[in-house]
């Protein structure tokens, strides 16, 4: 593979046109349209696919809905919220925002979120499923997950990279990038591409 | 207190409710007229997420039932319609 | 087009049908509809469901999703002869599967306790952390390949297989384990409740008077390989998977684009990849959830594109939507239909929409058919179209 571009976000950046969404998914967006600043999504690329990773998801928003289910009762709880509850909310927000009719996935993994997606990314770019593949990290943290890990067992993955951010690298077809065995951190890696 | 002003404090609070919990931007209860068409372009162009969004904060406000979409139609159209359906039926 | 041919060597499935291929054929056959009320936990939301029967009392260490996995994954790897040793022959063998609830921690118990700072347990996270369920059956398994769940809600199950077959195609598997699993949980009941998209009666998947879909619990899985792996271990195979495609609406968050131009470009392309022309399509195993949006985007897009030859169907009004698991298990009820040359009625039709102007499936029927194509359509405007072969 080959990177193109990439791009970061953090819970402060401002995105347009994304009044309802949550922060997982706009700065999944924010990271993205940073990425992509050199693409002509949407006169000339018609082949970009994106691949969305997370180990958690937007956790945020689901302990908000249950938030929601305490507060108010099960048949008063908000359909937006549940809506951005849904994993694959953020990856549809960069479809949208970027006018993107390829393949759109969102995975989760314990172990190496970014490091499967840069795979299946390869996958897809060797078999011509896609010209270019807009690869999606995100994560945020939250009260019960901080508490937890003074608890719970976390994966190892997790105690490297369990902050607020996303990050995005757009890659094509080529040599460049060499798929590493094992991925520790989504950001460092994403930032010394 | 007299209707008059019943139904203007239900206007005010619908207007509150609205850019609350469908997160509109750079929109003050001022902005929105009574009689503007919410759902259309030139309105506050909601869509379809927020008219189910809206269905559950009139119920959980005012303890105002919708049955199905078919009904919200009629009901969910302007500042005014909502505000005098909320007032025959809260 | 697709360069490597992948199989089907083993199923597996649990639903409202039955625990087994075997139950589940056995209900279809009789058009049993088991529509069931919610009574797995307290909830005040009364609309029907589809629920299934785990055959032993549940875990109260796993969750159930995990459970529900468990009993499918079993079943295709027992038919597709997948023993201990595989893993030590080196086979490479991978898992990927489809979820919702399982993703999230949403035990409602432990949150509430967390809001009022007075946590018993932290066991609820525990579960959740070891229910990564392609993870964990990795591990319990021994299993070399990666282990991967998928988080695009409604066409997850679809996209499993679909990550599979670019697995084995590009030869980072040998096998791959693929599904989807989902039980039925407060936070979906709540979610779609809210959304005004849930019926209170038996859904009526392409009917003029549909007005919601049933939710429903399940999971189901299927052995993906090459035919040179499966004849190594002398497995039988059971159909081809032909193609995978999958393209996005980049339209809204919760409605189907109206024109399905997303769902069009997954169909043909998925054809293209198969090397088949529209005609050759005998039948449809659609999403079909029975809501007023997806049936009219779908049927639409489906009296457009294919000749009255084409049969149609939904399965739903038998499973429910099973969310993260409906691909897969529509596409284990696809290759069934190829494997007994038989459709079963669109349970749930009775009264064809003017609007769409198809008429599903209305009776089962002894049925020639040799491509089946499989669609799911996702909240966030993903559309998947498989296509199998029948063996």
């Amino acid at each position: 593979m080959e990177l193109l571009g990439k791009g970061f976000a953090n819970k402060d950046d401002k995105v347009k046109n994304m009044r309802r969404a949550d922060n997982f998914s706009k700065m999944a967006v924010s990271a993205s349209i940073k990425a992509v600043t050199d693409l002509d999504t949407k006169n000339k690329e018609k082949n970009i696919s994106i691949i969305l990773a997370t180990q958690f998801g937007p956790h945020v928003t689901t302990f908000k809905f249950l938030d929601n289910l305490l507060d108010y009762s099960e048949n008063s709880v908000s359909p937006t919220v549940f809506s951005h509850s849904v994993h694959n909310a953020a990856a549809s927000y960069i479809a949208s925002a970027l006018e993107i009719i390829g393949q759109t996935l969102t995975i989760t993994s314990f172990i190496d979120p970014l490091k499967q997606a840069f795979i299946l990314a390869d996958a897809w770019l060797e078999t011509y499923q896609a010209e270019k593949v807009i690869i999606c990290y995100v994560e945020e943290e939250s009260a019960p997950f901080t508490e937890s890990q003074l608890h719970c067992n976390f994966p190892s993955y997790s105690k490297h990279c369990f902050t607020t951010g996303a990050a995005a690298a757009v890659v094509k077809k080529g040599s460049q990038i060499k798929i590493p065995m094992e991925v520790t951190n989504p950001f460092t890696f994403i930032e010394e591409l | 207190m007299s209707e008059k002003q019943t139904l203007d404090e239900i206007r005010t609070r619908l207007k509150e409710e609205l850019i609350e919990n469908l997160s509109l931007e750079d929109v003050t209860p001022e902005d929105i007229t009574n009689d503007e068409i919410i759902f259309d372009e030139n309105g506050l162009a909601l869509d379809s997420l927020d008219a189910v969004e809206i269905v559950v904060f009139l119920q959980r406000i005012w303890g105002i039932e919708i049955k199905d979409m078919e009904q919200s139609r009629e009901i969910l159209v302007s500042i005014d319609t909502m505000a005098n359906y909320i007032l025959e039926n809260a | 087009m697709n360069t490597t041919k992948i199989f089907i060597t083993g199923v597996g499935i649990i639903s409202a049908l039955g625990n087994s291929i075997e139950e589940t054929y056995g209900s279809l056959s009789a058009g049993k509809v088991n529509l069931g009320t919610l009574d797995l936990f307290d909830c005040n939301i009364n609309k029907p469901c589809f629920k299934a029967e785990l055959p032993a009392a549940p875990s109260s260490s796993k969750m159930r999703t995990k459970e529900l996995a468990d009993i499918a994954f079993h079943q295709a790897i027992s038919q597709a002869k997948i023993l201990q040793q595989d893993s030590q022959n080196e086979l490479r063998i991978g898992i990927c599967c489809g979820t919702t609830v399982a993703s999230q921690l949403n035990n409602i118990s432990f949150y509430r306790q967390f809001r009022e700072n007075r946590v018993k347990s932290f066991g609820p996270v525990e579960q959740y952390l070891a229910g990564n369920i392609s993870e964990a059956l990795v591990k319990e398994h021994n299993f070399s390949g990666p282990g991967l769940n998928v988080v695009n809600a409604c066409s997850s199950g679809s996209d499993a297989i679909g990550i599979a077959m670019s697995w084995i195609d590009q030869d980072i598997c040998d096998i791959v384990i693929a599904g989807g699993a989902d039980e039925l949980n407060l936070v979906p009941i709540a979610g779609f409740n809210s959304l005004g998209i849930l019926s209170d009666s038996a859904c009526k998947p392409f009917d003029k008077n549909r007005n919601g879909l049933n939710l429903g619990e399940g999971a189901a899985f299927l052995v993906l390989e090459r035919e040179s792996t499966a004849q190594t271990r002398n497995a039988q195979l059971l159909a081809e998977c032909c193609s995978y495609s999958t393209a996005s609406d980049a339209y809204h968050l919760t409605t189907p684009r109206p024109d399905a131009k997303g769902l069009k470009t997954a169909i043909e392309q998925s054809l293209s990849k198969a090397n088949l022309n529209i005609d050759q399509i005998d039948f449809i195993n659609a999403h079909g959830t029975a809501t007023k949006n997806n049936d009219a985007v779908e049927g639409q897009l489906f009296k457009k594109l294919f000749n009255k030859k084409t049969k149609i169907l939904s399965t739903k009004g038998y499973t429910g939507h099973t969310l993260g698991a409906a691909g897969s298990i529509d596409a284990v009820l696809t290759i069934l239909s190829l494997q007994k040359q038989w459709l079963p009625k669109n349970a749930g039709f009775s009264e064809q929409d003017p609007e769409i102007g198809l008429t599903p499936v209305n009776k089962s029927i002894d049925f020639k058919a040799e491509f089946a194509l499989s669609t799911s359509l996702a909240f966030g405007g993903q559309n998947s179209a498989i296509i199998f072969r029948r063996i």
